[in-house]
């Protein structure tokens, strides 16, 4: 048995992990907030990469003052974003509208990215240099352990903001009862905003993590995904069962290249049929009863 | 409302799941449409413009992720263009390239060579796309009774018995037994076979594992294939170091070597690496930068060629486009030049002349190689070694089969 194997691909895993994590985070407050599904989010991901190179490579920017920068533009986007895609929508009598106008949104994303950075794909280079040497062969990027070390943090803060501040209580609040939210007072326009803005912010900086993994181009928007699977697997509409189930999904891809490396995302979504026969509302869902 | 939104999102995981299980795509987002062919017609001042063309079609990239392929093999298309015009054209008319844009998929890739193969007074049609497309459209140029010259190396093809279908590189068949014997000079006895799963990487991949198997002492010590959409290569990486491998043989299309190239760096492997031709393209090379930099491989093509034709055809080419020419402008450039000499041997632009007489094209010096019928419709007779070092190929010695 090759612990140093094991080891080296199990943090591999967990920092894929993350961030599918951050990518369903950002798609289950969504849909807490406003019951919609964003098929957008992948290319959000993808244009928080373009951005991050835009600002690092392009206008030489130091990490810093990047940081600052591309979390307001982050923060515009989505507030534009929730303006052009949800709000004019949001009294469809049809379900499916918003979803097909998220799916607009996503084909109209990648045609300005491609517009902007043309269609070749740019490279960003590392956040942080260099490898943990454990023992022998045993080594690990620093890269995966910035990842893991980022998307905890920023999986705490939700789960802080949710929980403990009264901000993410109104937000909750208005999510659940838009009409009794608004008679104590809570502007919902706001606090729908606000998860636009924080969802956008999530996976913008994940786009900015996995960038120097891999080559900045448009295929970054199928990140989705396994953001969706690990939704699933976790339970809909549940936060800390997005974060377990995304953890879930890169663990399993990681191991799975030990068997075949062609078909890694086949196992992952077998195991997610597997997940959906077993338990169809994952591991933290609950069971809804449609009310009549 | 929860649950239609999770029945809405099954319904789209499994059919994206079952589009994975059908097989690798490109790019499983991009449906380009290819261009509308565009003629230039442009000519020298040595051929008068009533004569009717000779005309010629060429299927590449010029959309998508991929279309710096295109660029450089068009550039190296038009600059043979313009020399052969300028010197008088082909049997005194002047020589006109039709573009087909292949786009991202393979279906688009064989729209545009049908459009190409299809297209009024086409007398030979080059491609530079990968085996697996080229694969495709063969039986079509079988059909049509139109020449069909790959800018591709899998041997697979050869042994298909197309007779229009031309390969103007080394086989993958010649190429990997020299890869291996540059291997073994590198101190490798135990190498790792990092290869992409399409035709071309299979079939080399293959050839390289009986050429290791041919070598006294010699094992392969872990063969990964991975999907020629993967762009994460750590977990295969460390799956290679954790498998007493003493080197990598790496065999990936222009991105992926790339990436495997940044990530090996990024993991500090300090093993003897060495790649397919496409891990001394330009391409690769601009994009992985100075990770690039130590690894050895096998190319088709070198800015460093020691042949006059060679050596010409990088000066011409750094004065046209102002930078040096890859691997997909040399084949786009030598191609023209073969045609040429098949038709003027041949007498005529017809097909079936010019197929026949490229089966007897001996000794014809090109800028990447000399062409010689090898009996098997491969036309290239030589490969260079080389490593990369400050960005370049630096010629370490030249392979003949």
């Amino acid at each position: 048995m090759n612990i140093g194997l094991y080891l080296q691909l199990l943090v591999i895993g967990l920092s894929m992990g993350m961030i599918y994590a951050i990518l369903a985070m950002g798609i289950v407050l969504l849909v807490r907030a406003v019951g919609v599904l964003n098929f957008a989010q992948g290319e959000l991901f993808m244009l928080g990469a373009y951005v991050c190179y835009a600002l690092t490579v392009q206008l030489h920017m130091p990490i810093y003052v990047m940081l600052i920068v591309a979390l307001l533009i982050f923060v515009l986007f989505g507030t534009l974003f929730m303006f052009a895609v949800y709000w004019p929508l949001r009294n469809s009598k049809w379900p499916a509208t918003i979803i097909i106008s998220t799916l607009g949104a996503s084909v109209v994303l990648k045609e300005v990215v491609k517009l902007i950075w043309g269609s070749v794909p740019v490279v960003q280079p590392p956040i942080i240099k260099g490898v943990l040497v454990l023992w022998g062969n045993v080594r690990i990027e620093y890269q995966y352990l910035f990842i893991i070390g980022i998307g905890s943090l920023l999986i705490t803060a939700v789960f802080l903001l949710f929980d403990k501040l009264f901000l993410g209580r109104a937000m909750q609040a208005a999510a659940q009862d838009s009409y009794a939210a608004q008679l104590l007072g809570i502007p919902t326009i706001v606090t729908t905003a606000l998860t636009y803005i924080i969802s956008a912010s999530l996976v913008g900086v994940g786009g900015w993590l996995v960038s120097p993994l891999f080559l900045v181009s448009t295929s970054l928007g199928s990140f989705l995904l396994k953001g969706f699977a690990g939704m699933v697997i976790g339970g809909l509409g549940d936060v800390k069962g997005a974060v377990i189930g995304s953890l879930l999904v890169g663990v399993i891809e990681s191991f799975a290249t030990l068997f075949t490396a062609t078909y890694k995302d086949a196992v992952v979504f077998s195991v997610l049929i597997i997940v959906l026969i077993v338990r169809p509302t994952g591991f933290f869902g609950q069971k809804i009863s449609e009310k009549v | 409302m929860k649950r239609r939104i999770l029945s809405v999102l099954v319904m789209v995981i499994v059919l994206v799941m079952l589009l994975v299980a059908c097989g690798d795509k490109k790019d499983p987002v991009t449906t380009e449409k290819p261009d509308t062919p565009s003629t230039d017609s442009s000519s020298g001042g040595e051929v008068k413009p009533s004569v009717e063309p000779i005309r010629v079609g060429v299927v590449t990239t010029l959309s998508g992720s991929n279309s710096g392929h295109g660029e450089y093999a068009k550039e190296g298309a038009e600059l043979a263009k313009k020399q052969i015009n300028e010197a008088g054209g082909i049997l005194g008319r002047p020589l006109e390239i039709i573009y087909e844009d292949n786009g991202e998929t393979e279906q688009s890739y064989v729209n545009a060579a049908v459009k190409a193969l299809s297209s009024d007074d086409v007398c030979a049609v080059y491609s530079n796309g990968y085996s697996s497309q080229i694969e495709l459209v063969l039986p079509q140029a079988q059909k049509y009774g139109i020449p069909y010259i790959g800018g591709n190396s899998s041997h697979a093809l050869l042994e298909k018995d197309y007779t229009y279908y031309w390969m103007l590189r080394l086989s993958d068949r010649y190429v990997s037994p020299a890869m291996v014997n540059a291997c073994v000079e590198l101190g490798m006895k135990n190498p790792a076979i990092l290869h992409v799963t399409d035709s071309y990487g299979v079939g080399m991949a293959d050839y390289v594992e009986q050429a290791i198997g041919e070598i006294e002492g010699m094992t392969v010590a872990a063969r990964i294939g991975v999907g020629d959409n993967e762009q994460q290569f750590s977990p295969y990486l460390t799956q290679i170091m954790n498998s007493d491998a003493d080197g990598i043989i790496a065999i990936q299309h222009q991105d992926q070597a790339a990436l495997v190239m940044m990530q090996v760096d990024a993991m500090a492997i300090d093993l003897p690496l060495m790649g397919c031709s496409q891990y001394a393209s330009a391409l690769a090379i601009d994009t992985a930068g100075e990770t690039a930099n130590g690894w050895y491989s096998l190319a088709d093509w070198t800015v460093q060629t020691n042949t006059e034709t060679g050596k010409a055809f990088v000066d011409a080419y750094r004065a046209a486009y102002n930078r040096d020419p890859d691997m997909q402008s040399v084949t786009a450039y030598d191609s023209m030049y073969l045609l040429k000499d098949a038709i003027e041997r041949a007498g005529s632009d017809d097909p079936d002349a010019i197929n026949k007489v490229l089966g007897e094209t001996k000794d014809l010096p090109g800028a990447m190689t000399t062409y010689t019928f090898q009996g098997d419709n491969s036309l290239g007779t030589t490969i260079f070694l080389v490593q990369t070092e400050n960005l370049q190929g630096t010629l370490k010695g030249l392979v003949t089969r």
